[in-house]
C-alpha cells in the first residue's frame, strides 16, 4: 500500500523529518506515537501533499506509484485522505456543498455519476448517523463555530463519505470525550478492509484499545526510533519519553 | 473654471445648444436641463486633480469622445434574461422599448412608466447634489429616459420592478446616460432592480437613480453591472430617507471595462436606517470604483454598510466610503466594512474607509481588510480532491457569499 525510504523533509531549509523509514501493508492498521514536535503532524502533512514543506530526499511509494509526483488533489483521489489535527474553518463555504462536491469529484475520477443534492442528502444521513453528529452541521460554514469535539467527527464523518484506501488520522482521538471516541472509533473500524490501511497517530493508548493496531511506532526527532507491536503503546503509557533521551545521549556519547 | 487643460465640457455645451431644438427628450425638464448648462458653463466637468477622481479613473469621460447618441437603434442584443415575474420596462441606448417591456398590472396609487411619457414630475432632481457634481449636470443634460416609479402612502408592490439597460452602439463610442425616479410615500414597500450591462467599448452609460422613501417606507435596491462587455458605467444613486424608513441596496458589479458606482444617502428623518452592500468581482484589467457617501442628519439612525470585492488578474478596485455623523444626530449607529480578497499579485485594491463624527452618543465602527486566499484552506480542500482552480473558485464565492 505505502512504502516511506530514508525520506527528509522540512520547511525553511531544516530538516524536520530525518530519515523515515516505514511500510504499511493493504490491511493493516499501523499507530505513530511520540513526543510533541517530533514531526508527526509533518509526516501526514507530507503525505497528503501539503506543498509548504520541501521533501529534500528519500522516496514515497503508493500503491505502485510514485506518491510524490502527486498533487494534494490527485492523492486524494487515488484514495488517501487525512483527517487533520487542526481542521480548517471556511466561513460562508457550507459543509454540505464541500462534502457534496468533494464526493463528486471522487464519483467523477471513478468515472461514476454525480450525485445531487437530494442523492447526496440520503447517502450523508447514513453517515451522520453513524457519527451521531447532529444533521443541522450540514448546513452550517465548514468548521466554523463546530466545538473541538464537533470538528473531530465532522473529519470522521468525510472519511466515511469518501472511504479512502489509505487514511491517516492525526490526533483525532485528542479532545474527545469518551462517547465521541467510541463513535470515531467505530467509524474507523467500519472502514477497515483487507484492501484498506490506515495510519493513526495519537498520544493515547485509549484509542489503540478500540483500533487495534498491527504495529506500533515511535517517532523522535524526525524519525523512527522504536517500533512493536500493540504492546508497545501499553509499556509507553507507562515510561513516557523519559529513555529517548537516554537514548540520545548514548548516541552522542558512541 | 477650474479646470487648467481644455475643458472638455465646452464640447457637451455645444452638443446639447445644438441640438436641443431637434430633441424632444431634451425639451422636456427644461429648468433642469438650463440648470446643468448653467453649472457646466461655470464648474466645467471635472478632471483628474479633482476630489472626485483622486481614487477612480474618469476614464472614457476625461477624452471627451463619447458623445450621447441620439435616439433608439436596431439592436439584436438582448440583455440579461427577465426575471419570470415582475414590472419590466427595457431601456434600448438609453430610450424606452415598449416591445420589450411588460409593466403588467399595478394596484392603485402606483405608477410605474417611462418618464418620456406623462406629465413632468417636480421631484425630478430635486435631492442635493453633493461630488462630481459635472458628471450630475452631464446626466442631467442628455438623459432622455428612465424609470418614473411613484407609489401613493401604503402601497406595496409584491413583484419587483426590473429594469433591463441595453445599449448596443454598434461599436461606436457613445454616452448614454438614463435618469430614474423612485418616490415613495409613507408605508411603502418596494424592491427594485437595475440591470446594466455597459455594451462594447467606447460606450460610457451613466445611469443616475433618485430614490425618495417616505417615513415608514422600505425600499430594497438592487443594481447589476453585469455582462462581458468592454464599455464603461458611471451609475449614481441619490437617496433620501425620511423617519422610520428602510433603504437596502446591493450593488454586484462585475461587467465593464471600468465601472464606478456611487451612492450619496442622506438619513434626514429620525430612526431610519439603511443597509449597503456590494459584491464586486473583477479580472483581466477591469477598473471598479464603489463610493458612498452616506449623510446621518437625523438621531436614531442606523447605517450598515458591507463591501466586499475579489480581484483577479490587473485588475484594480477602490472603496471609497464615508459617514459623516452631524452634530445632533445622537444615538447613531454606523458600521462600515471593506474587505478584499486578491486572487492574484498583480491585483491591486486602494480602501478608503472613512468616518467623520460630530455627535458624541454614537456607535461607530469602521475596517478594512485585504487578503489573498489562505494556503491552508486552498490545501485541505485540495486533500478533499478539489483541483487547485476549483479550490480557487470555491473560495472566492466562499467569500462574496456573505453579501449575496
Ligand atoms: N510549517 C512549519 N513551519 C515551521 N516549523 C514547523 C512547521 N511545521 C512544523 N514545524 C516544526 O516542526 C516540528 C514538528 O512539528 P509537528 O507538528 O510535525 O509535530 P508533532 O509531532 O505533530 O507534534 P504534536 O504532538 O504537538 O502534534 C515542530 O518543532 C514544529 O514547530
Ligand atoms: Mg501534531
Amino acid at each position: 500500500m505505502l512504502r516511506i525510504e530514508d525520506l527528509y523533509a522540512g520547511t525553511q531549509g531544516q530538516d524536520i523529518l530525518k530519515g523515515i523509514d516505514l511500510e504499511i501493508k493493504p490491511g493493516e492498521v499501523h499507530a505513530i506515537m511520540g513526543p510533541n514536535g517530533s514531526g508527526k503532524s509533518t509526516l501526514s502533512q507530507v503525505l497528503a501533499g501539503n506543498e509548504a514543506y520541501d521533501v529534500t530526499s528519500g522516496t514515497v511509494t503508493y500503491q505502485g506509484r510514485d506518491l510524490l509526483e502527486l498533487g494534494a488533489d490527485e492523492r486524494a483521489l487515488a484514495g488517501i485522505f487525512l483527517a487533520f489535527q487542526y481542521p480548517v474553518e471556511i466561513p460562508g463555504f457550507s459543509n454540505e456543498k464541500f462534502l457534496r462536491t468533494a464526493v463528486n469529484a471522487q464519483r467523477r475520477h471513478r468515472g461514476e455519476p454525480e450525485l445531487d443534492a437530494f442523492d447526496f442528502a440520503q447517502l450523508a444521513k447514513d453517515k451522520m448517523a453513524l457519527m451521531e453528529l447532529d444533521p443541522d452541521l450540514l448546513n452550517r460554514s465548514l468548521n466554523v463555530g463546530f466545538s473541538g469535539g464537533e470538528k473531530k467527527r465532522n473529519e470522521c464523518f468525510q472519511m466515511a463519505l469518501l472511504e479512502p484506501s489509505l487514511a491517516i488520522l492525526d490526533e483525532t482521538d485528542s479532545g474527545l470525550d469518551i462517547d465521541a471516541l467510541r463513535i470515531v472509533s467505530r467509524g474507523v473500524n467500519a472502514l477497515r478492509r483487507p484492501d484498506r490501511s490506515v495510519l493513526l497517530i495519537t498520544h493515547y493508548q485509549r484509542l489503540l484499545e478500540y483500533i487495534v493496531p498491527d504495529y506500533v511506532h515511535v517517532l523522535a526527532d524526525g524519525r523512527i526510533v522504536r517500533s512493536g507491536g500493540k504492546e508497545l503503546a501499553a509499556e509507553l503509557e507507562q515510561t513516557g519519553y523519559g529513555w529517548l533521551e537516554d537514548m540520545t545521549a548514548g548516541e552522542v556519547a558512541q | 473654471m477650474k479646470t487648467a487643460s481644455p475643458d472638455k465640457s465646452l464640447i457637451y455645451q455645444d452638443v446639447f445648444s445644438s441640438g436641443q431644438a431637434a430633441e424632444p427628450a431634451w425639451q422636456r425638464y427644461g429648468a433642469l436641463r438650463e440648470q446643468a448648462l448653467a453649472h457646466l458653463a461655470a464648474h466645467g466637468l471635472e478632471t483628474r486633480g479633482d476630489e472626485a477622481w483622486v481614487h477612480g479613473s474618469a476614464g472614457g469621460l476625461a477624452g471627451g469622445e463619447a458623445l450621447p447618441v441620439s435616439g433608439l437603434r436596431q439592436t439584436t442584443a438582448t440583455g440579461p434574461a427577465a426575471l419570470a415575474r415582475s414590472h419590466r420596462l427595457v431601456f434600448l441606448n438609453g430610450v424606452f422599448a415598449p416591445e420589450r417591456s411588460n409593466v403588467g398590472e399595478l394596484p392603485a396609487g402606483a405608477v410605474v412608466q417611462p418618464l418620456s411619457t406623462g406629465g413632468e414630475t417636480a421631484q425630478l432632481g430635486g435631492l442635493p447634489v453633493t461630488e462630481a457634481t459635472g458628471l450630475v449636470a452631464l446626466n442631467a443634460l442628455f438623459w432622455r429616459d428612465g424609470l418614473r416609479l411613484e407609489l401613493d402612502d401604503n402601497t406595496v408592490l409584491d413583484l419587483p420592478v426590473e429594469l433591463h439597460f441595453i445599449n448596443d452602439l454598434a461599436g461606436k463610442p457613445g454616452l448614454v446616460p438614463t435618469r430614474n425616479l423612485v418616490q415613495v410615500g409613507a408605508g411603502c414597500q418596494v424592491t427594485v432592480i437595475e440591470r446594466h450591462e455597459p455594451g462594447a467599448s467606447k460606450l460610457i452609460e451613466q445611469p443616475l437613480t433618485e430614490v425618495i422613501c417616505g417615513v415608514g417606507s422600505r425600499v430594497d435596491h438592487i443594481k447589476l453591472v453585469g455582462g462581458a462587455a468592454a464599455g464603461e458605467h458611471f451609475g449614481r444613486t441619490q437617496v433620501v430617507q425620511q423617519q422610520d424608513s428602510r433603504y437596502r441596496s446591493w450593488e454586484i458589479v462585475t461587467g465593464g471595462h471600468l465601472a464606478r458606482r456611487e451612492i450619496h444617502l442622506e438619513l434626514a428623518g429620525p430612526g431610519a436606517a439603511c443597509d449597503l452592500n456590494a459584491l464586486y468581482m473583477g479580472r483581466g484589467r477591469q477598473r471598479f470604483d464603489l463610493r458612498t457617501r452616506v449623510a446621518h442628519n437625523a438621531p436614531g439612525c442606523t447605517t450598515r454598510e458591507l463591501y466586499k470585492g475579489v480581484l483577479d488578474g490587473e485588475a484594480r478596485g477602490v472603496f471609497d466610503g464615508l459617514i459623516r455623523v452631524a452634530r445632533d444626530s445622537q444615538q447613531t449607529s454606523a458600521h462600515q466594512t471593506n474587505r478584499n480578497l486578491l486572487l492574484s499579485d498583480d491585483a491591486v485594491v486602494n480602501s478608503i474607509p472613512r468616518l467623520e463624527i460630530y455627535a458624541d452618543d454614537v456607535k461607530c465602527s469602521h475596517g478594512s481588510t485585504t487578503g489573498q486566499l489562505a494556503d491552508e484552506q486552498l490545501f485541505y480542500l485540495r486533500t478533499r480532491g478539489f483541483s487547485p482552480a476549483e479550490a480557487r473558485t470555491y473560495l472566492a464565492w466562499a467569500f462574496a457569499s456573505e453579501v449575496i
